[in-house]
């Protein structure tokens, strides 16, 4: 599963990007889902550079991809308001962070990313997501839109 | 009136709002190690979705027709377009961008390019380009399924635009289209005309939430919502009435256009492309009436060479059986190219345009006239040129054609010594001046766009004043009456290629008026072959003559 209650944070305590991404990838780490926690976190931050990841609709959506990833994953993190750089300035509320292994070169990381984006679109899919309040509810949602 | 009806019938269904989808492009820089994965994975993709539009072309082929499926055909030579695909392998060498990233970013490039430019084929062709990058960017990302796959009842499809590709895709669950955006010579219009789906195009009122009961009526262009009972019964026998039509139309295909005392009216396509030309004949239509060749000349990257011309032209002319009437350069106006820099008009469509601008560029002019010459060896084509206002203009366009026979003669090339010379008559000086006109061409044909919009002074895209935009017009039917008199004693056929003669009622009018040829767009043919056939041209000559002396 890439996905599961483990890999929800809800609330996440950290109010920084940074801070955020290091706080989900501990838990990650906790989990095993990673081996080098700060290998990845400096994978995440690196592509952060490159091109913002906030999407649009208060979402924020890092990723990385290095072996320090022993099994890909995608995390589901509640913040309050963080600046994420986003280019439309406004701040974010959910972060969607994934990790895939290096080798899984491919593109079954930018396929998660896209079906995520899409459905994030849908006003009814957001709206859902902002009122689920604990990780069942969010597995829930996702179940429900197809991202399981 | 709420929009423009792009084809006329009736659907009764429920209200769907189609949101076009923009997906967003996870955009990432690779790694040196990565780049050959990603140039190998660019090209397997290109393949699949080469693969993919084929079978699309193969299905419409069987179902719709074959100059439907020329679309796809053009889809996937954009796939094969080597300055596409050179940009997209630069970002991901040069600039190392990920494979949908690359993609992105030259899909937007050239959309944004030929956007700009003013022509709507041009941005038509935009369009194509957006629709394929996104059908590959969306096979990369796993994003292929589209919710109109997912119809399954009778509904009346709400949409900014659609893509030729989502257009082709509506099941038979599809009873109307409705479109804010879009043109009527959009693909996606072009494709719905000939699935045979009512469909409105500009249409700008208050959007209808899904699952409303609606009637989409485009022929009086109206929207009824919860209908009664009794509309909808009223409703439902029109529409078998509409499916009759249809056959009936269909079974003229190969009928000639004439009335029932035997008036034959020569009934002609306007078109620009070899696509649009086959769509001519699955029309029923007998020859080009206009062949608009500024297209090639904007699709171009630099002025088109003889050659390419040639070929263009051939293209055309080979997809149909009958005459083709090559209407020389007409550019300038709203129409520009990329790479010529035009003078800042106040007043481009009293600038230089058309012929005026062919007189300034004699080379350019004589390119042209060699081409259309050659290809007259081979095939029925005649030649006409635009804008004339005057007989000098006339007469110095006449020499530059001598002179490009000269230049093919001394070089022993074939052409057809006699080919056919007219002009448009789109002026309202050479209206008055056809007597002088008429004694050195041997036709003309009335541009009523253009001559609509100099004699009543009204520029039609203009809203403030498009009211008075009227082809109706008594100065403009006395006008065209004024024309074939003067052409008639000479023996100078006269035709019409404005977009008046696609109008069934204005067909009528002008065949009263005795004009021998209608040129219109492709999928009218049909319409106005039908009322020509059950019309008598005495009758027709009578009503003409009680308009003029009204």
């Amino acid at each position: 599963m890439l996905i599961n209650e483990e890999l929800i944070v809800i609330p996440v305590q950290q109010k920084t990007k940074e801070g955020v991404i290091e706080e989900l990838a501990e838990v990650a780490f906790s989990v095993g889902r990673i081996a080098d926690k700060a290998k990845y976190v400096a994978a995440v931050l690196k592509r952060e550079e490159e091109y913002s990841t906030a999407v649009g609709f208060h979402v924020a959506i890092p990723h990385g991809k290095t072996d320090a990833v022993t099994e890909p994953f995608l995390m589901y993190g509640r913040v309050d308001k963080v600046d994420w750089k986003a280019l439309d300035g406004e701040p974010v509320d959910h972060v969607f962070m994934i990790g895939v292994p290096e080798k899984e070169a491919g593109s079954t990381h930018l396929q998660i990313l896209a079906k995520l984006s899409r459905r994030l679109m849908k006003e009814e899919f957001r709206s859902e997501l902002t009122q689920a309040t604990d990780a069942q509810a969010i597995i829930d949602v996702l179940k429900k839109n197809e991202l399981l | 009136m709420i929009g423009v009806s792009v084809f006329k019938g009736v659907g009764i269904g429920k209200a769907f709002n189609y949101e076009i989808e923009s997906i967003i492009i996870p955009k990432e820089m690779i790694e040196e190690n990565e780049m050959d994965v990603t140039l190998d994975n660019l090209n397997i993709a290109i393949g699949n979705q080469k693969t993919s539009l084929e079978a699309h072309m193969k299905h419409v082929e069987e179902t719709i027709g074959t100059s439907e499926s020329q679309i796809f055909s053009a889809h996937i030579e954009i796939l094969n377009d080597p300055e596409l695909i050179s940009r997209i392998r630069k970002n991901i060498v040069g600039k190392k961008m990920n494979l949908v990233a690359a993609i992105d970013e030259a899909k937007n490039f050239y959309v944004e390019m030929l956007s700009a430019l003013e022509d709507h084929y041009i941005r038509e062709r935009a369009r194509d380009i957006e629709d394929v990058m996104e059908g590959l960017l969306k096979n990369i990302l796993g994003l292929s399924d589209n919710p109109l796959d997912n119809i399954r009842e009778a509904t009346i499809l709400f949409a900014k635009d659609l893509s030729p590709s989502e257009t082709i895709h509506l099941n038979d669950w599809v009873k109307g289209i409705v479109l804010s955006e879009g043109s009527i010579t959009s693909h996606s219009a072009i494709v719905a005309k000939a699935k045979g789906i009512p469909t409105i195009v500009g249409y700008k009122e208050a959007q209808i939430p899904d699952g409303k009961s609606l009637i989409l009526d485009t022929v009086a262009t109206k929207l009824l919502i919860d209908p009664t009972e009794s509309e909808l019964e009223t409703y439902k026998e029109k529409v078998k009435e509409e499916a009759l039509h249809q056959k009936r139309l269909r079974q003229l295909v190969k009928v000639e256009a004439i009335t029932k005392d035997h008036r034959h009216i020569e009934l002609f396509g306007n078109v620009g492309s070899a696509e649009e030309a086959l769509s001519i004949v699955d029309h029923g239509g007998f020859g080009v009436g206009l062949l608009r060749t500024e297209l090639v000349y904007m699709n171009s990257k630099d002025w088109p060479t003889e050659d390419e011309q040639y070929k263009t032209y051939e293209g055309i002319a080979k997809n149909v059986n009958g005459e083709v009437i090559i209407r020389t350069l007409d550019i300038g106006g709203d129409k520009t190219l990329p790479y010529f820099t035009f003078p800042k008009e106040e007043n481009p469509f009293l600038g230089l345009r058309a012929i005026r601008f062919c007189h300034k560029n004699k080379e350019i002019f004589k390119t042209q006239l060699r081409a259309i010459l050659k290809l007259s060896a081979a095939y029925p084509v005649k030649i006409m040129f635009p804008m004339i206002g005057s007989l000098e203009e006339l007469l110095e366009a006449r020499k530059c054609l001598d002179e490009a026979k000269e230049s093919l003669k001394a070089e022993n090339q074939a052409y057809n010594e006699d080919i056919p010379v007219g002009i448009m008559i789109e002026i309202p000086s050479a209206v008055f001046a056809i007597d002088l006109l008429s004694d050195h061409v041997d036709f003309v044909s009335i541009g009523t766009n253009d001559l609509c919009q100099y004699t009543l002074a009204v520029d039609r895209l203009n809203p403030e004043v498009a009211y008075l935009y009227d082809a109706f017009n008594i100065s403009i039917i006395r006008m065209i009456d004024h024309v074939v008199q003067g052409c008639k004693p000479k023996r100078v056929k006269v035709g019409i290629c404005g977009e008046m003669a696609s109008d069934v009622e204005a067909a009528q009018i002008l065949v009263g008026l005795g004009v021998d040829e209608l040129s219109v767009s492709p999928s009218m043919i049909p319409y106005v072959k039908e009322v020509i056939i059950n019309s008598n041209y005495e009758d027709l000559k009578v009503d003409a003559q009680r308009i003029i002396k009204r």
